[in-house]
């Protein structure tokens, strides 16, 4: 007996992320909420649309969103990034979070955010 | 390539360059554009003292590169086109004169005008850090020569100074997220491992537990420690003190004991088919009962 989903309902969610996502900070600890993400512990934030997200066949199974880079992204205060939140800052969601390989950042600077995905699989 | 602006110097003195030089009075007027003046009045073929701004209050990002100085003098002769000359312009570093002199050859005008120095990718000789164009004793320093013989005196009215520079890039690399199942690999029949190569939380198919000696993650620049929990249904990896919340990079190794706590010997096919793996970064902590 096999499981199965249709591409559909997977990219249900990625395409909320899609859709809604106008923001991407780099942040200095998990952000818990909106605000945390948005603010309080953002150092850097790019502007995001639609665009800047594409959906396809996963790398294993499902689907996946792959999150554009964006380079030259000015620093806005100085600290360690750990963390990268996808923000809507329309309806105040924080719509994911992933970690990220320690980066110091400098106020002044600029910030490359590399290209990531997030991948839901089909079943096992 | 960014710059700082056109910043004016907090500070102003007047320092001999040589004997005999006249020293520039009212120096603090060379802080605006508003026609009261730094002046000096100088005799036949004499010269002014350095007229020295510095505490820019620049704040150059650490790891800038800095690209070039400008140097923008408001300023004229009193009683003809022909009266003064550059004798020195050049970068204050540290608090002491620096770099080239980029000394022009034409008059100052009886007309108060603008000349700048410098430019966008002139470094004036010097390898400048942002260390160097943030000091308070930063600046720059300017010395005229009277070109002439009677006494005339000199006027400046602003002087501004502007650093380009390129801003140092760091790059970001978010982990993928994954989100599904992840069968284990390996023997089923005494331990198993399964590799983790992102932010994952896993979850055990029925009620094993957890060695606590083969349950030490080790990640590249952090530790981590799997608490061991009977009848466990989520993985809980937790970062020792200290470590980076979070956990990126290379492969944490998931052993599993086989025997539950009962004593019987969990059987591969029933008790351990799969360790799956899915959801949000590990970031769960529980404390090890």
């Amino acid at each position: 007996m096999a499981k199965s989903v249709h591409d559909d309902v997977l990219d249900g969610a990625l395409t909320v992320i899609r859709d809604g996502c106008d923001k991407m900070t780099a942040c200095s600890a998990e952000p818990a909420s909106f605000a945390d993400g948005n603010a309080t512990l953002a150092l850097a934030d790019a502007a995001m649309a639609p665009a800047d997200f594409t959906v396809a066949n996963g790398d294993t199974s499902g689907r996946k969103l792959t999150v554009a880079a964006k380079s030259g992204v000015p620093v806005d205060a100085s600290g360690t990034a750990n963390h990268v939140a996808l923000l809507d800052t329309v309806n105040a969601r924080l719509l994911y979070v992933t970690t990220a390989t320690a980066q110091a950042l400098t106020a002044g600077n600029t910030i490359t955010f590399n290209a990531w995905d997030i991948e839901i699989a089909d079943p096992a | 390539m960014a710059d700082t602006g056109l910043v004016t110097p907090a500070a102003f003195a007047s320092v001999e360059h040589a004997a005999g030089d006249v020293a520039w009075s009212g120096v603090a007027n060379a802080g605006a554009s508003d026609d009261s003046r730094a002046t000096a009045s100088v005799g036949a073929d004499g010269f002014t003292q350095r007229l020295q701004g510095t505490a820019l209050g620049l704040a150059v990002p650490a790891g800038a590169t800095i690209d070039g100085v400008e140097l923008v003098v408001e300023g004229g002769a009193d009683g003809g086109s022909t009266a003064f000359l550059d004798a020195l312009v050049r970068l204050l570093r540290a608090g002491a004169v620096d770099g080239d002199d980029r000394s022009v050859a034409s008059h100052w005008s009886a007309t108060e005008r603008l000349v700048t120095y410098g430019g966008p990718t002139d470094l004036w000789g010097l390898a400048l850090t942002p260390a160097d164009v943030n000091a308070a004793d930063f600046g720059a320093a300017i010395r005229w020569r009277r070109d002439g013989t009677s006494v005339k005196a000199a006027r400046v009215d602003h002087v501004q100074l502007r650093v380009h520079f390129t801003a140092a890039a760091a790059a970001l690399a978010p982990a993928d997220g994954a989100h599904g199942h992840v069968a284990a690999t390996g023997s089923f029949g005494q331990q198993h491992q399964l590799a983790i190569d992102g932010p994952h939380h896993g979850h055990l198919a029925d009620g094993a537990t957890l060695a606590p000696d083969g349950g030490v993650a080790a990640m590249a620049g952090a530790h981590a420690h799997l608490a061991a929990v009977v009848g466990l249904q989520q993985i809980h990896v937790v970062p020792v003190a200290g470590a980076a919340h979070g956990l990126t990079g290379t492969v944490p190794s998931l052993a599993l004991m086989t025997t539950a706590p009962d004593g019987r010997t969990l059987r591969p096919g029933a008790d351990r088919r799969r360790l799956t793996v899915s959801g949000t970064p590990p970031r769960i902590v529980r404390p090890t009962p």
